[in-house]
């Protein structure tokens, strides 16, 4: 059991990770990266929605036809989605009003029905809980990454704390969204290079 | 049950939705007070944030307020009336359409509504790090004892804030130009309003 448990997170965290890998939930990649607030607060909503949606999907596979399978995958992670706003509104307002309509747009996160389909659907409601949880984590370690790079040399600053000096003059560009489609570019291809060296090593 | 058969779809269907519903609406339901509250705590820090009153928590806020601001109608507008420093103050909560979504924010002035007090947001939709940044201070401060001119405020872009109050103009935000066009134009068609009700206007 434990080794499953570290092999599933090795695997959705490095080797397969999402976004590096499967090219999967590019989308808020790009968009919410240029704050590492407002990304340490999505990803922590797509950490918990892909967790407990694979959790949920799991334990009513058996009750889910063929037919009717992916509407009710929809289902359960748009409810996750809604309690997650709701939650946010009632006990964290301001992060509510910071992040806006991303927190609803979690619903199209590709990772989430991936996972669902990918593994959920074939494993038992635990091992799916932690499937979904790293294969967030994973989509978390590369959002944080580039949110690094671009609210730093973006605003000099980090988490809203200026770092660099008054006279520092902000990279316009790293504040937009083309910047994130270079650095997730180079960050694809400096990772997938890496795994095929090590691939050659082996 | 053969959960392929076209009765156990619609039934599992049927049942899995329904109890989904039925725990959102719930939540929804037991969140709904907090929510409702929260919105009011952020209409009042919004309002007092406009007239330049400090205050330390959603406490002390709540209880400035009920202090010192009162309010009257003028049809189904509300002006909001302070004194500051033995100087009366008018304020009124705009709502206007901007890039994404509508936005609600604050605004105050001074008696003859010739100079800005101050501006503060309520609610806005707009992109999470860039046209979402209006909410911020350094934004924000650039209405503070704002000088109306004649025909109202000016965008500029390209600057990095206009704190000048005699400048009448201020500065867009880097990569959301369009946010800022129409802060400038709800900005005006407030001033224009809050002139109009307090017939000061034409």
């Amino acid at each position: 059991m434990m080794n499953d448990l570290t092999k599933i997170a090795k695997r959705n965290i490095l080797l397969e990770n999402q976004i590096l890998v499967a090219t999967l939930g590019i989308c808020s990649t790009l968009a919410v990266t240029n704050n590492l607030f407002n990304t340490v607060i999505m990803s922590v909503g797509v950490i918990l929605t892909t967790g407990l949606s694979n959790f949920t999907v799991s334990l009513l596979k058996d009750f889910m036809s063929r037919k009717s399978r992916m509407t009710l995958e929809t289902l359960i992670i748009a409810s996750y989605v809604i309690i997650l706003d709701l939650f946010l509104k009632a006990y964290l307002p301001d992060a509510s009003k910071t992040l806006g309509p991303y927190v609803g747009l979690i619903i199209t996160n590709c990772i989430i029905m991936g996972r669902a389909e990918a593994f959920a659907q074939s494993n038992g409601p635990l091992l799916s809980l932690w499937d979904g949880l790293t294969a967030g984590a994973g989509y978390m370690l590369v959002l944080v990454v580039i949110a690094l790079v671009r609210e730093f040399l973006g605003f000099g600053s980090l988490l809203g704390v200026r770092i660099m000096p008054e006279g520092f003059t902000p990279w316009t560009i790293m504040v937009m969204a083309p910047s994130a489609f270079f650095l997730l570019g180079a960050f694809l291809w400096m990772f997938n290079a890496f795994l095929m060296k090590a691939g050659e090593k082996k | 049950m053969n959960k392929e058969s076209r009765f156990a779809t619609i039934f599992y269907t049927s049942l899995i939705t329904f109890g989904f519903v039925l725990v959102l609406s719930l939540i929804n339901f037991a969140t709904l007070g907090k929510v409702k509250q929260n919105e009011e705590i952020f209409a009042v820090r919004a309002l007092l944030n406009a007239f330049g009153i400090g205050y330390k928590n959603d406490a002390e806020a709540l209880k400035i307020y009920e202090e010192r601001v009162s309010q009257f109608a003028i049809d189904d507008f509300t002006v909001y009336t302070t004194t500051v420093d033995g100087e009366e103050r008018v304020a009124s909560i705009f709502t206007g359409d901007a890039l994404w979504g509508s936005i609600r924010f604050a605004m105050a002035f001074d008696k003859e509504v010739e100079r800005i007090i101050g501006v503060d947001f309520i609610d806005q939709n707009e992109t999470p790090g860039l046209g979402g940044r209006i909410t911020e201070k350094w934004f924000r401060d650039q209405f503070v004892n704002k000088r109306i001119p004649e025909g109202g405020l000016t965008l500029r872009v390209g600057g990095t804030g206009d704190y000048d109050p005699e400048s009448g103009r201020f500065d867009a935000i880097t990569g959301a130009t369009s946010t800022s066009k129409s802060v400038e134009r709800i900005f005006n068609r407030a001033i224009e309003e809050m002139k109009r009700k307090l017939g000061g206007g034409q």
